[in-house]
């Protein structure tokens, strides 16, 4: 077969690919009280959330920047948030709203917003018992984007904290993102893992775990009144942080 | 705050400036109370405005057997107004408190305007070797 031969073959394996964005199952549980996608093989993104909910208790707002009430449960193989801002209503105290990626998904934020908001009030989410966040025990890579007001100190009757970024067994990696006012991230590996967390700016997170990951590089990042925790870990560097100010002392 | 935790080996900490802005935390502190932390180079930092330690090792008998802190390079790091009063910390502060500490190179840093130690050391260390610039 010609050089051109192959060139053409590829490009038609290419453009199905293109062509079924945001072809997974996106549903409301009603039962279950959450936004389900699902589809192995499928793709789903932020905008076709919002188009194929049409209830706007459900999702509001528009489709570049929903407004997301309820819990997103997705184990979609393809899951993006791009080129938008996601807010996520603040929980109250029947029900927490998350972003919870699971399964077979590869998520991706890229280019994008998420963003703990109060519908009520119209303005960020700054009640530390009912703040949404984004939990992953599959990849989630995060780059060009901004996370912020995330996170819950404890969930009402309860001493649990829910980390405004908790991201387990496989984190990817994290580029160039600003997070502000997230409580707590933890990046959770499983010791075969090699994230990059390069070029970000943290403000104002109490806490930030890096745990048994192997090879990892924490590099160029800017830290304010943040704190970094490294454990459990092999062959990691931390490198050219620019960090001002202390949170308290942390945790180990 | 850049914190080492336990059972933590083979880890780099290079490069990074830290302002503490007046605060009262360790600047970059390696602490074990439940796993041992070998094989760390803590290098070419800059570190400024600091009440307590501005660098700190710190093992414990929290465990039985104790913890180890081990094979730690802590070269080329530049320390100032770190320490200070009425808190008075150290520069670098070596803290056994019932754990081992072993096989420490602490070479050429640069601590100055300091109200405590430029360099204290307590409690079961061995094979530590100094030559520094303070």
């Amino acid at each position: 077969m010609k050089p051109l031969q192959i060139l053409f073959f590829l490009a038609l394996l290419i453009i199905p690919a293109v062509a079924t964005e945001c072809n997974a199952t996106i549903t409301f549980n009603t039962p279950g009280q959450y936004i389900s996608i699902m589809g192995s093989g499928k793709v789903a993104n932020s905008s076709c959330i919002y188009d194929k909910i049409a209830d706007t208790t459900i999702v509001s707002g528009n489709a570049t920047d929903p407004l997301i009430n309820y819990p997103i449960n997705s184990n979609v193989s393809y899951f993006n948030i791009e080129n938008g801002t996601v807010y996520l209503n603040e929980s109250n105290y029947t029900r927490r709203v998350y972003i919870n990626i699971t399964g077979g998904t590869n998520a991706t934020i890229s280019n994008a917003a998420v963003m703990g908001w109060n519908f009520t009030g119209s303005k960020p989410a700054d009640n530390l018992s009912y703040r949404p966040y984004i939990f992953a025990n599959k990849s989630l890579s995060i780059h060009n984007s901004t996370l912020s007001h995330l996170g819950m100190e404890h969930w009402p009757g309860t001493t649990s904290d829910q980390y405004g970024l908790n991201m387990q067994f496989y984190p990817g990696d994290i580029i160039n993102t600003t997070f502000t006012d997230v409580y707590r991230i933890w990046l959770y590996g499983s010791l075969i893992s090699s994230e990059q967390v390069i070029d970000n700016v943290f403000s104002e997170i109490p806490y930030i775990k890096l745990q048994n990951n192997n090879f990892s590089n924490f590099s160029g990042n800017r830290l304010d009144n943040s704190t970094i925790n490294i454990l459990r870990s092999n062959n990691q560097t931390l490198h050219g942080t620019f960090l001002i100010g202390h949170t308290p002392q942390s945790l180990t | 705050m850049i914190q080492i935790n336990n059972y933590e080996r083979d880890f780099t900490v290079s490069n990074n400036t830290i302002d503490g802005m007046n605060t009262t935390n360790v600047s970059i502190y390696v602490f074990s109370d439940s796993g041992d932390i070998y094989n760390g180079n803590v290098t070419d930092n800059t570190i400024s405005n600091i009440y307590i330690d501005g660098i700190q090792y710190h093992a414990t008998n929290a465990t039985t057997p104790p913890t180890q802190i081990y094979d730690q390079w802590l070269l080329r790091n530049t320390l100032t107004r770190v320490g200070l009063k009425p808190l008075n910390g150290d520069g670098v502060y070596v803290y056994g408190n019932g754990g081992n500490l072993s096989r420490f190179h602490i070479r050429d840093n640069n601590i100055t305007n300091t109200d405590g130690d430029c360099i204290c050391i307590r409690d079961k260390e061995r094979f530590l070797t100094y030559r520094n610039s303070e």
